[in-house]
């Protein structure tokens, strides 16, 4: 597989994920920015987002559920209504995004920065590293 | 329908719940006592329990979808792993009660009492009563 751009990446992430989790394993170098990025309704299941800076996406609604989002950049994102189910966000940054009514349960928000973010009517497991995460968010 | 004691409340919350919660309209002043009772795995959706003392009582998978826990007195009770998808707990004293793995969530936990209460894995949707109530909790 020749190496994508940014345009094609989303472009891909969008149509088939499966295939996009074969280019990372192939890439797993590469730097992807996908900022601003409409992902609005996307089906995202078991995306591999480790890393990707997502800053100011539009995730509205998407489904997230067992994505790996470690370390991912998702400053001032739209995550309302999304289905984040089982996804890893160990070391996520969420500072100022929206994820008022998101499904985060079984989610990981290990060192998780949520500072700003919108929580209101986000359900979640209450674990400890999660507990530690929601503190500096705005209710 | 005749005034009953807490003996055939038990039996009858147990029977024919539709039947209780009859009961409850018509006798709505009455101190209901159903401290160290067993409802284990009990299906008690939709349950009208508000006010009603169930300090140690053992619910442990308990379905109490929807239930009305309002100003229900449960200190030291055995809620594991019960459904309180929904319920109304407002005011709810629940002090050292035990609510690891309960599904809380839509549950309504304004003004609760849950010092000393034990939420580990349970799960919960984050409004801003909640997030008040459940401060006092071990997780």
């Amino acid at each position: 597989m020749t190496q994508l751009t940014n345009i094609d990446l989303a472009n891909l992430l969008k149509n088939d994920v499966k295939e996009f989790n074969k280019y990372r394993s192939e890439y797993p170098t590469q730097k992807i920015d996908l900022k601003n990025a409409n992902l609005k309704g996307a089906c995202l299941e078991w995306a591999s987002l480790q890393g990707i800076n997502l800053e100011g996406a539009d995730l509205q609604g998407a489904n997230l559920e067992g994505a790996d989002l470690v370390g991912a950049n998702l400053k001032g994102a739209c995550l309302e209504w999304a289905y984040i189910k089982w996804a890893s966000l160990q070391g996520i940054n969420l500072e100022g995004a929206d994820l008022q009514g998101a499904n985060l349960l079984w989610a990981n928000l290990g060192g998780a920065n949520l500072h700003g973010a919108c929580i209101e009517g986000v359900n979640i497991t209450l674990k400890k590293e999660n507990i530690e995460a929601i503190k500096e968010a705005i209710l | 329908m005749k005034q009953l004691n807490n003996k055939e409340l038990l039996e009858l919350i147990k029977t024919n719940l539709k039947e209780f919660n009859k009961y409850r309209r018509q006798f709505l002043g009455q101190k209901i006592n159903f401290q160290d009772q067993h409802f284990v795995g009990t299906y008690l959706r939709g349950a009208n329990i508000g006010l009603a003392n169930l300090s140690d009582a053992d619910l442990t998978v308990a379905n109490l979808l929807g239930a009305n826990l309002s100003y229900t007195t449960l200190v030291d009770a055995n809620l594991s792993f019960a459904n309180l998808i929904d319920a109304n707990l407002r005011y709810v004293n629940l002090e050292k009660a035990d609510l690891e793995m309960a599904n809380l969530r839509w549950a309504n936990l304004q003004g609760a009492n849950l010092k000393g209460a034990n939420l580990r894995g349970a799960t919960i949707t984050l409004t801003t009563e909640n997030v008040e109530a459940i401060k006092g909790a071990i997780l």
